[in-house]
């Protein structure tokens, strides 16, 4: 699978990307919103592993403006963050309603629970 | 064909063709407008800017034949750019373009505009409680839709009492006496203020509402969907 993995920080950025590829993918790594839209223009991915926290524009702006384009409406998206949201209530089915398949706490998910969300979506 | 320089604050954005996007825009004067903003997608477009989520802009545009004006010009006023630093602020800015968009047609009043802008500027100062800014909107939406509560007197017509349990009847938007009533003086006075307040900054005076935050809340989200369906 190709997979665009968006993931502002170094250390955890490599980290999956490795563990992605050794599963047998093709991995591009993106640090910001910005460079992964741009990422998109180029090669669509199958899947995109999305934290919310990114510099500058947040992970939701990334989403909603990715949504507006026709072309990238079907991409699954697979949510993998540190964050832990208060208002539920709106997070939840805004989340659905972008066509976010899974929502993954980092600090809950080992490799290989990452690796599993991503070939589920085959 | 008619040039149009107005304000306005961007709704929705959806792509078209390679390079253009099409605008859902709420303006002041000219009620809610779809523009197209040729170009907007190459970088150095001088439109770009404009045309950012959770702004102010004045836009230039140009009316044509059809329902779909097309944008000449467009400069940012403001940019509330601490919005987007919360990811909770950021979920409910979405939320309020949404509901905005959802609940206005094209000759929408310069209300909704106001509402909206606001709702932004509270919602992009970082110590406005998030909670207590949605039930102020959800109220206001209400309020301009003509749907609001009665919060004088009961169903039986008696002035509401301080010491007294109520329960609303969210259909008729009026309060029953009810001794297990979940509502009481606290939750009727948090409503006033939301109803009749035309600004939020008012609201951040208010301590230890906690308590009857979340009821209030649950209550006005009832009447919305009721009344507003939304």
């Amino acid at each position: 699978m190709y997979i665009l993995l968006v993931e502002p920080d170094r250390v955890l950025g490599q980290t999956y990307s490795e563990a992605l590829k050794k599963a047998g993918h093709e991995v591009v790594w993106k640090r910001s919103a910005q460079s992964a839209l741009d990422s998109l223009d180029t090669k669509l991915p199958d899947v995109i592993v999305l934290e919310l926290q990114l510099g500058l524009h947040n992970g939701v702006e990334f989403m909603y403006e990715m949504r507006s384009y026709h072309e990238w409406q079907n991409i699954p998206v697979i949510v993998h963050t540190i964050n832990h949201y208060s208002r539920s209530d709106i997070f939840e089915p805004a989340l659905k309603q972008l066509g976010i398949i899974e929502v993954l706490y980092k600090p809950q998910t080992s490799l290989k629970k990452l690796v599993r969300a991503v070939e589920n979506i085959k | 064909m008619r040039q149009i320089k107005t304000k306005a604050i961007v709704l929705t954005r959806t792509s078209y063709q390679e390079a253009d996007r099409i605008l859902t825009l709420l303006t002041p004067d000219q009620g809610k407008i779809r523009g197209l903003a040729r170009g907007v997608r190459k970088e150095r477009s001088k439109l770009a800017a404009g045309i950012e989520l959770f702004s102010e802009s004045e836009i230039s545009y140009i009316v044509g034949r059809g329902e779909l004006m097309t944008l000449t010009s467009t400069r940012l006023i403001k940019h509330y750019d601490h919005i987007v630093s919360d990811m909770d602020r950021t979920m409910l800015g979405y939320e309020f373009l949404k509901r905005i968009n959802r609940i206005t047609e094209e000759g929408a009043e310069a209300e909704y505009f106001e509402l909206l802008l606001s709702s932004l500027k509270a919602l992009d100062q970082l110590d406005f409680e998030i909670g207590l800014l949605e039930l102020w909107f959800n109220a206001q939406l209400l309020k301009l839709g003509g749907h609001q509560p009665n919060l004088t007197t009961d169903s039986t017509g008696n002035k509401l009492s301080d010491k007294s349990a109520y329960m609303l009847d969210v259909e008729d938007m009026v309060f029953s006496l009810q001794p297990e009533g979940f509502y009481n003086a606290n939750h009727i006075k948090l409503l006033r203020l939301v109803f009749t307040t035309k600004e939020p900054s008012p609201l951040t005076k208010l301590q230890n509402i906690d308590p009857v935050l979340s009821a209030s809340q649950n209550l006005v989200s009832s009447m919305l969907r009721q009344h507003v369906r939304i």
